[in-house]
């Protein structure tokens, strides 16, 4: 209902605004237009900015265009040659133009106004005013420029029984920020929205059970208009705001806990965070495992690798996305693969040399890693197979091998057994199909250093036989590697870093849960993406100490040559106060990605915007890349908590992240 | 204090406490980074390590009064503090040696404060930071690098 109204009155703003007006006709020729155009406060600087019939145009291809609808979350299609421009609202609404015609559509209402996009010496021109407000923001005109930004339409109370509701509809995406004063005779809870309100200056009656009056005033300068919302709340009343769609928003004020959640919430005090997006999209293969028809040839050499330390879980449930580039493309085709059963573990073990033998019920892929000196060791992924029996300890006689450990490692979203080895010193391992045993996958154990020029990483086939002798993605030392992004989830392991007892939250949780969000946000754009660890455990020596710890997220990132490197942490105080987002870095040339990305997070998230700083935090001084750090919202506020326990806000960090990383980079370089 | 300074005075002439205008102790703010000034008055003869422990102590005892500080050094943290030149020494023990449950933003307000103390000390410009005896990259669970000296520099954005 709520949503419609808004349509409504876009629709009433774009048909008042069309009486009047020439609506036929072709656009006078253009001329250019200096005054500042400010989207939500924010300045956007215009290259192809005219005037035609005294309306501001602008031409479709200007960069300032892609950034009015980026800050507002919408997205354009537009084919050269053809007559359609199609506009996506943050909600969904579609909006159409039609070059040469007066008439809009926004979903499937229509209008009429002044005019639409034309053509002027062949470049496509759209009409500014007609195409914001269609968009839902409205416009101020001031000396000099013009504003446009959300505009709050309604403001509703509605009392329940115990906790009184204020219904807040707008016509775009709120941002907000919220104060609360105690030293006032009443409490005073302050929203702040960059954007209008067409009731600013009004009082709302609160009914003087949790709250006594709802004050709407707006200030700020012309270009960045500022909307308070003022609530006088009686002593002991709490307020929380719930983002209920993507244009309305209720505040909630009560005096206890239970009674602030949504409905929803209330019906699940316990909320379960989930590390792994309910959706998970199909990933987009990179190329298939290299099938190779004989014995596979040495395969490891000590070289630093990209991918984390691996982990053998004991359970078997480890819900964790794919470590690494490899990983995904190894692991993922374009259809399902059944699912292989792994029957048996055999070892043979000779004087020099061990062989583990595994029976499957049918061919795999597989991929494998090891890691440089002096950790050395290797492991090796199975994709789509099923562990018959418990994780296990493999014994091998070889005197150069501390374990040999196999385990369900994943399930969701793809079954990995992952076999891993770990020896005291530098080996060589082969893997391949053997001779007159199908379905058998042998490993080789051989006690030697593996020779000097040999990969760090591989894929390969069963019963195709041996892994590629290059690993696809070749992720060395040295040389920047353009298209591969670092993401490390805060802590992990034995360091769970803070905790909300209230809701159940672990810092190390979250920070997976968002950086697994981002990996497929950002692989979906093109990107290879490593997490530093992809499950609950340390990316170093699980028995080093914590600064060994830091320092191997550090090196996951510097021996790959990333481009970046992005350090995902929730925020925690001893004060409840702080809320809100910030964004760490510490080279001065790394402020404008930090300030990117939180620009982006902020708005995306719709989490309060507490800025950037410097500080020297070890991960971001000691990666060679450019590098920020990001702490998403206080775990110790009740507010920011609230939010960190919807699943919903940790993909809107996520995409937020991941849009400041497009704005910082321009987006995946082509492969 | 004026009637402890009384009873001192009364008992011997040599016992006096002099005010001494080189000790602030710099609580952090709640809810923020930003520093709070306390100034406080200490015998004149309390000087080097005995008045860089002094002025330690006082900060993990946190603020007798005022309302908008607050001690972010978690409840048990002790500290051994010694001076040497320009640079003084606090080794850290008890509750701060395991797992530090406060954010990046209370990790830097606490060594911003204790920096920001110290090298108010006269001399003191460098302040080492140890973890049960030991440099440490940071603390554990920690964000901030500590292996390294801090300085008022090291806060400066």
């Amino acid at each position: 209902m709520m949503r419609r109204a808004a349509r409504m009155l876009v629709f009433l703003i774009l048909f008042a605004w069309s009486l009047g007006a020439a609506a036929q006709g072709v656009a006078t020729p253009v001329t250019r237009l200096s005054d500042q155009i400010f989207v939500s406060g924010r300045e956007v600087r215009f290259e192809h900015l005219a005037t035609s019939r005294g309306q501001p145009v602008v031409r479709i291809d200007d960069g300032g265009l892609a950034s009015l609808l980026q800050i507002i979350g919408a997205k354009m299609q537009y084919q050269p040659g053809t007559r359609f421009v199609v506009f996506t609202r943050a909600d969904g609404t579609l909006i159409s133009f039609t070059v040469g015609s007066n008439a809009v559509s926004v979903d499937d209402t229509s209008t009429a106004i002044p005019f639409g996009p034309f053509y002027e010496d062949g470049q496509l021109y759209v009409p500014l005013l007609g195409l914001s407000q269609a968009l839902g923001l409205f416009v101020h005109r001031f000396r000099g420029g013009y504003a446009f930004a959300p505009q709050i339409v309604t403001v509703q109370r509605r009392v329940g029984q115990h906790r009184t509701v204020v219904e807040i509809q707008a016509t775009a995406p709120l941002v907000w920020r919220s104060a609360y004063d105690g030293s006032a005779k009443h409490p005073t809870f302050t929203l702040t929205f960059p954007g209008f309100a067409n009731a600013a200056g009004s009082t709302v009656d609160m009914g003087g059970r949790e709250a006594k009056t709802l004050v709407i005033r707006r200030f700020g300068p012309p270009g960045f208009p500022i909307t308070y919302l003022s609530i006088d709340v009686m002593h002991g009343v709490k307020l929380a705001a719930h983002r209920t769609g993507s244009t309305s928003l209720d505040l909630v004020l009560a005096r206890s806990e239970r009674d602030l959640a949504l409905s929803a919430v209330v019906a699940r005090p316990s909320v379960q965070v989930s590390t792994v997006p309910k959706s998970v999209p199909s990933l987009v293969p990179t190329q298939p495992p290299t099938p190779v028809p004989t014995l596979a040839p040495q395969i490891s050499a000590p070289v630093p690798t990209a991918v984390p330390a691996p982990e053998v879980t004991d359970n078997g449930t480890t819900p964790s996305a794919s470590s690494s580039p490899e990983a995904s493309g190894a692991s993922q085709g374009p259809s399902p693969s059944p699912l292989e059963k792994i029957t048996d573990v055999s070892v043979i073990d000779t004087a020099d040399a061990s062989r583990i033998t595994l029976s499957l019920t049918g061919p795999v892929s597989f991929e494998w890693h090891r890691l440089a000196e002096p950790d050395n060791r290797f492991w090796i992924d199975i994709s789509q197979a099923a562990l018959i029996g418990p994780a296990r300890d493999i014994v091998v006689k070889l005197a150069t091998v501390r374990s040999v450990k196999i385990s369900q490692h994943q399930v969701l979203p793809d079954h990995i057994v992952r076999l891993i080895i770990d020896p005291s010193q530098p080996i060589d391992v082969s893997i391949g199909a053997i001779e007159g045993a199908p379905n058998q996958l042998g490993i080789d154990i051989h006690a030697r250093p593996p020779p000097e020029d040999a990969p760090s990483s591989g894929v390969g086939l069963l019963p195709a036989v041996e892994p590629s002798p290059q690993p696809r993605v070749a992720i060395t030392a040295g040389p920047s590697h353009p298209n591969l992004i670092v993401i490390d989830p805060g802590h992990g392991g034995n360091d769970p870093g803070a905790i909300n007892q209230q809701y159940g939250l672990v810092e190390s949780h979250l920070t997976l849960a968002i950086a697994q969000r981002l990996k497929t946000d950002l692989e979906r754009s093109g990107w290879h993406v490593v997490l530093t660890r992809d499950g609950d455990y340390e990316v170093g020596d699980p028995n080093g100490n914590d600064d060994q710890e830091l320092q191997a997220r550090c090196d996951v990132a510097n021996a790959a040559g990333a481009r970046l490197f992005i350090s995902v942490h929730i925020n925690s105080s001893f004060s409840s106060g702080p809320s809100g987002l910030t964004t760490y870095f510490w080279r001065p040339s790394d402020r404008a990605l930090a300030q990117m990305i939180q620009s982006a997070t902020a708005r995306a998230s719709g989490a309060g915007d507490a800025g950037i700083k410097r500080e020297n935090f070890y991960v971001i001084h000691h990666t060679v890349m450019p590098s920020v750090l990001i702490e998403n919202a206080y775990l110790s506020n009740w507010h920011d908590a609230a939010l960190l326990a919807q699943p919903t806000f940790l993909d809107r960090l996520a995409a937020g992240i991941a849009q400041g990383i497009k704005d910082y980079t321009g987006g995946a370089p082509a492969p | 204090m004026l009637a402890v300074i009384a009873i001192f005075a009364g008992c011997s002439r040599h016992v006096t406490v002099t005010p001494s205008p080189h000790l602030t102790v710099y609580y952090c703010k709640a809810g923020s980074d930003d520093l709070v000034r306390v100034p406080f008055t200490v015998d004149s003869k309390l000087t080097g390590s005995a008045l860089a422990t002094y002025a330690v102590n006082q900060l993990l005892a946190g603020p007798s009064v005022g309302r908008d500080s607050i001690v972010l050094f978690p409840a048990g943290t002790e500290a051994t503090v010694t001076t040497e030149g320009d640079v003084a020494t606090v080794d850290l023990n008890g509750s701060i040696v395991r797992s530090f449950q406060g954010g990046a933003g209370d990790e830097v307000g606490m060594f911003k404060s204790l920096t920001y103390t110290l090298t108010g000390l006269p001399g003191i410009k460098n302040v080492q930071v140890l973890v049960a005896g030991e440099k440490k990259a940071a603390l554990p669970g920690g964000h901030l690098e500590i292996d390294d000296p801090l300085t008022r520099e090291t806060f400066a954005q």
